[in-house]
Formats: C-alpha cells, sequence, structure tokens
C-alpha cells in the first residue's frame, strides 16, 4: 500500500454555479486523493455535487455559469487548474477520460460507431500511428468490450442500451487513459445490462490497471467495485474511507447510516424501509454549520453553529460532532 | 446469386458490409420520386453539357427578321422570339447561364451561411449577437435590391451578378443552419467529444453540422429555382446577363409583351426553370432520407 503513487489529489475544491438569482454552491471544498490502480467510488444522492466534480477535473463546467472558487487539482502533481486549453484538450481522453449516464445520448447519431471510436484515436496520434494501426486498435477495443468488429460501420441506433454503454466505454478506453471516471455507468441501464457492465469494467480494472472514479448512488455499485468511497452530500465529503470503513466500520455519519437503512435487506422482512426524513438542502441557501443538520437524528445545539468535527482514524474520515472527543466521553461516561 | 451460392457453401453465414456511399445509393433508389427527380436532374446536366453538340450557339443568337414569332413546328421546335431567335437553341444555351447563377449562388450561400451559422450557433455569446445582428441589417434589405446595388457598383458581369446573389442570400441560410445548431450543440455527445479532447473546429465540423443539415438540404434544392427567377430580375433591368447572349429567366422577361398572343415563349422557358427546380426537390428531398441513419430501412 506504501509504494502506490498519488494519481489524482483534490484539495479543497469549491465550485459554484453562478446566476443572476442566485449563487449554487455545488462543491464546498472537498478534498481526496487517489492512487495508481485504484478505484474510488463517490456516493450521495442527486445535487450532492458528484458530477459537478467529475467535470470540474476535466475542466468540462459549463462556461457561462459554472466558477472554481478555489482549491486544486493535482493530477501527477500537476495542477490542472494551471494549464493551457492545448494541454487540457490533451488530458481530456488521452489521459482522463469520462463515461456520461446516459449512453442513448452520448453516441453521435450521424456517425458509425467504429469511426467515433476511431475520432479518439486520431485526435490523440501523437505517435503518428498509420491508418491501419489504428484501425486494427479499433478492432481490439470492440473486441475488448465484447462488440463483433464487423459492427463498427453501424450506427448507435442500431445498438441496445448495453451494448452502447460498452461501446462509450471502448471510446473512453481507446487511447489508454490513467483516469477514467465514470459518471453513474449503470443508471440509465436495466439490472440485468448493469451487471454486464459492472463485470466489464472489473475485468477493465484488473487487466488495464485503469485508476476509476465511479460517481453512483446505487451502494451495491460501490461494494462491488470500489476500493475507496466518498460519500458527499450538500458539496461535502461527510465520510470517506476505505470500503472495508464504509460498510463494516463501527463508527459512521448519520447520512451513511441512513444511506444504508434505506436499502431493502433481504435477510429480514420488513414492511417498510427507512429514509432519510426530508430532503437535501436547496444548495443556493445552505444552513449554517452542518449541513445536514437539518435532517439529522443526532443534531447538537453546536452542529448549528460552527463546521463540524473532522474525525479520523487511519484513512477513515466522519465529518461529524458525534465523534468529537468531548461528546464521546460525555456520552460513554 | 452466385455470390449467395458462394456464401453459401463455405458455409459462413457472414452479413454482407456495405460502404456507407453504397447504403445510401441503395436507399435512395428505393425511393421512386427522388430516382426520377435524379434522372430529370441528368438530362438536363446533359442538355448543359452536350448544348453546342445539339445546336450551334449562333443558332440562339442569330436574329432572322423573316422568321419573328413563328409558333412550334418541325424546324423551330419551340418557335421563335420577337427577333426572330429560335427558342429551342436559346434554351440549350441558355441552361449553362442559368444552372451557373443558380446552383453557384446556392452552393457558395449555403457554404458561407452554412460555416458562419454553425460557428454562431455554437460558440454564442458576443460573437453570435455581432454577427447576427449585422446580417439582421442585411436582411432588412430587399433582396434583388441588394443584389442590384451589389452588381451596379461593381459592374456587370456574370461573376458579379453571382456574388450579388450570394450575399444577399446567406443571412437567410445562416440562421436556418444556426437554429437547428442550437439544438445540436446542448446534446451530450457534444459534450462527450469535448471530454475526448476533440478541438472545437472538428466538433463542429464531424459532430454538429452533421446533425444539423438536414433542414438546409430541403431549403436549398428549393432555392435554386428562385435564384435563377432573382437573377432573371437582375437581368430584366439590365444589369445580369447581358444581351443577346441566351438565360433562361432573361427570356421570361422579354416574352412578358407577347405572353397573350404568342404563349409558348413564356411557356418553354418556364418550363426550362420549373423543371430544373423540381428536379431538385425531389432529388434533395430523396437524398435527406438517404443521408439520415436514423430512417435506415
Amino acid at each position: 500500500m506504501e509504494e502506490k503513487k498519488p494519481l489524482l489529489e483534490i484539495e479543497n475544491l469549491e465550485v459554484v454555479y453562478q446566476t443572476d438569482e442566485a449563487t449554487v454552491h455545488a462543491v464546498n471544498g472537498i478534498s481526496f486523493s487517489l492512487n495508481e490502480k485504484e478505484t474510488i467510488g463517490l456516493v450521495g444522492e442527486t445535487g450532492a455535487g458528484k458530477t459537478t466534480t467529475a467535470l470540474t477535473i476535466l475542466r468540462l463546467l459549463p462556461e457561462r455559469t459554472g466558477r472554481v472558487l478555489g482549491g486544486k487539482i493535482l493530477f501527477h502533481g500537476e495542477n490542472l487548474f494551471e494549464k493551457t486549453i492545448p494541454e487540457m484538450r490533451h488530458v481530456r481522453g488521452a489521459e482522463i477520460s469520462i463515461i456520461f449516464q446516459d449512453p442513448m445520448t452520448a453516441l453521435n447519431p450521424a456517425l458509425t460507431v467504429g469511426d467515433q471510436v476511431l475520432e479518439s484515436l486520431e485526435i490523440h496520434n501523437t505517435a503518428g500511428k498509420s491508418k491501419e494501426e489504428l484501425n486494427a486498435r479499433v478492432d481490439e477495443l470492440f473486441n475488448l468490450v465484447g462488440i463483433p468488429a464487423e459492427r463498427k460501420k453501424e450506427y448507435p441506433h442500431q445498438f441496445s442500451g448495453g451494448m452502447k454503454q460498452r461501446i462509450v466505454i471502448a471510446i473512453a478506453l481507446a487511447c489508454a487513459p490513467q483516469l477514467l471516471i465514470a459518471d453513474e455507468p449503470t443508471t440509465a441501464l436495466d439490472v440485468t445490462i448493469q451487471a454486464q457492465v459492472l463485470k466489464l469494467m472489473e475485468t477493465l480494472k484488473s487487466e488495464l490497471g485503469t485508476s476509476m472514479i465511479i460517481i453512483t448512488h446505487d451502494l451495491g455499485v460501490v461494494a462491488e467495485t470500489c476500493d475507496k468511497v466518498a460519500v458527499m452530500y450538500a458539496g461535502e465529503i461527510v465520510e470517506a474511507g476505505t470500503a472495508e470503513d464504509i460498510f463494516n466500520g463501527a463508527v459512521h455519519h448519520p447520512y451513511t447510516v441512513g444511506l444504508f437503512n434505506a436499502i431493502p435487506n433481504l435477510d429480514e422482512k420488513t414492511e417498510r424501509l427507512n429514509p432519510i426524513d426530508g430532503l437535501m438542502p436547496d444548495p443556493a441557501n445552505l444552513p449554517e454549520g452542518c449541513k445536514f443538520g437539518p435532517r439529522c437524528p443526532h443534531c447538537m445545539e453546536e452542529c448549528r453553529q460552527g463546521a463540524p468535527y473532522l474525525y479520523k482514524e487511519n484513512e477513515h474520515r466522519i465529518l461529524c460532532n458525534l465523534y468529537r472527543k468531548e461528546v464521546n466521553d460525555e456520552k460513554l461516561g | 446469386m452466385s455470390k449467395e451460392k458462394e456464401v453459401l457453401k463455405t458455409g459462413q453465414s457472414k452479413i454482407k458490409k456495405k460502404s456507407r456511399s453504397q447504403e445510401t445509393w441503395r436507399r435512395f433508389r428505393k425511393n421512386k420520386l427522388a430516382l426520377f427527380g435524379m434522372i430529370l436532374f441528368a438530362v438536363i446536366l446533359l442538355v448543359t453539357i452536350l448544348a453546342d453538340v445539339i445546336v450551334s450557339y449562333d443558332v440562339s443568337v442569330t436574329q432572322v427578321a423573316s422568321e419573328r414569332l413563328q409558333s412550334p413546328s418541325a424546324s423551330h421546335w419551340f418557335g421563335t422570339d420577337n427577333y426572330g431567335r429560335d427558342l429551342f437553341a436559346r434554351i440549350v444555351h441558355g441552361s449553362r447561364n442559368s444552372l451557373l447563377v443558380g446552383f453557384g449562388s446556392v452552393i457558395i450561400g449555403v457554404t458561407l451561411g452554412g460555416m458562419l451559422g454553425a460557428v454562431c450557433g455554437y460558440l454564442g455569446g458576443r460573437f453570435d449577437a455581432i454577427v447576427m445582428r449585422v446580417l439582421d441589417s442585411i436582411m432588412c434589405i430587399p433582396t434583388t435590391m441588394l443584389a442590384l446595388a451589389i452588381v451596379a457598383a461593381l459592374g456587370t458581369s456574370l461573376g458579379n451578378v453571382l456574388m450579388a446573389m450570394t450575399i444577399s442570400s446567406v443571412p437567410r441560410y445562416c440562421r436556418i443552419i444556426r437554429s437547428s445548431v442550437l439544438g445540436v450543440t446542448g446534446q451530450t455527445y457534444i459534450e462527450a467529444a469535448h471530454s475526448c479532447g476533440t478541438p472545437d473546429f472538428q466538433i463542429i465540423l464531424k459532430h454538429v453540422l452533421p446533425n444539423a443539415i438536414g433542414p438546409i438540404i430541403v431549403q436549398a434544392t428549393m432555392a435554386v429555382g428562385s435564384a435563377i427567377i432573382s437573377a432573371a430580375g437582375i437581368s430584366f433591368v439590365g444589369m445580369g446577363i447581358q444581351p443577346p447572349a441566351p438565360e433562361w429567366g432573361a427570356m421570361l422577361n422579354e416574352a412578358r409583351t407577347y405572353m397573350t398572343m404568342y404563349p409558348y415563349m413564356v411557356l418553354f422557358p418556364g418550363l426550362a426553370i420549373g423543371f430544373t427546380a423540381l428536379s431538385m426537390n425531389l432529388m434533395g428531398d430523396g437524398l435527406r432520407d438517404a443521408l439520415d441513419p436514423k430512417l435506415k430501412d
């Protein structure tokens, strides 16, 4: 574990969407790091800032509204915010690539799928490979994702949803990126296809050694694929740690507990699930103190005031006052 | 047949793959109307190319006083005009000027307007605002007026007529393309192309335009006919193609005075323009359908 080099380090990232009416605080000072060949899962409900984080890494935030207020994103130790646009263009696709949520709309309907895979190869063809070599690579990629190479001359509408997602994955993998961001790769797919795609990603991870950021709200997906997990809530990472810490750890953030309670348990017979009460706060108007406070069953007076306490144990981090030493002692004592 | 047998013999059930152009042609061929349009257009094009073989240019400009205003007959298939020139020869040779102006202005106009509209729709912001306001102000001037003014300023020649008509048609094409580009730019696959590091120019050319081109193909094919008519208007006020050179639109204008007595003088040039426009429309419709992969089979 100690030998692993950090590939991506995010420090205190703060992103807002600025419109005439309001400033939406999408990401509020998150930090995490990812080593080579590791997979991290970003979990959280809709609007927690997961996709914004992903887009910020690639610097693809909407130009008119998206603003990065602070923080650093270090990739191989270089700050991505300091790169010029042509340098960034090289990073996109060749070093970091992204798989979008909905494969139905992520492919250009007017180009054959083979051409779309080829395009990414051509753009990043710095080695000056010949057309034949590139085409051979396209065939190779199709085989890799389990689609017969003969079908590369067909158009996206001739494929099923799961196959389209595999083509999207083939495009993302075309230039053998070091980091793959999968933005809810299975949300738009049905369960059997989800399993196929997850299995494919698992194989790719073990064969190619690509690091991944998997964005999802499905804890099952995380359990299956991730080494590390970061639970996001209202633009903050409220709990982070190894998959072991999150799934089997002794202590948790109340939000993580809530998430787990909302999953049906196959062993026990329950009439109803226990969802977390209330809704995510409006990111344009966040509460003071702990952002989860208004929905938290353990909310205390001090939670409404300052920023919550950061509990640390090895790699496990929890942003919650419950684990502040004195409070704990008081409770236990 | 033999090919099918071969496949059966080798026992390979491999699906026969066709190139994209073959595929497009196969679908185009299915559309009988489009095929008719293409044949009609091929005939017109052939006449244009072989004009000198069919009838000598001299016949179309020689004035024979004794044969003025003759009805169609065996010696003059389409009759003669008020100067005694053979109308058949004039239509055959007029096709060169008419088609050149008609196609030239549309092709250049669509290319320029299309590129400009695509860039505007894609980039948006200040650049878009400035270009669109400039084009709006050009659109305020009636097309023919603008074209006339340009020709008057630059002098009368076929090239200048072409340029004038192109400039006055660019704003329209630009607007059409821009609006369909706006719809395409918001699609996920454009964002996906960004995320692959595709340069903007390539995104416009490969991802935006092919998906936004549909409306402009139809518009352009219909515009060929009206471009020929507009060129006729310019010829009419003496600023277009100079008489006695034949040109369909100009022939229509000359025949105006004689229309009630000698309707064939209007009929034949009119039919020539009409058939050209018709062939283009049918072909354009068929082409748009054949090029759209979503409408496959």
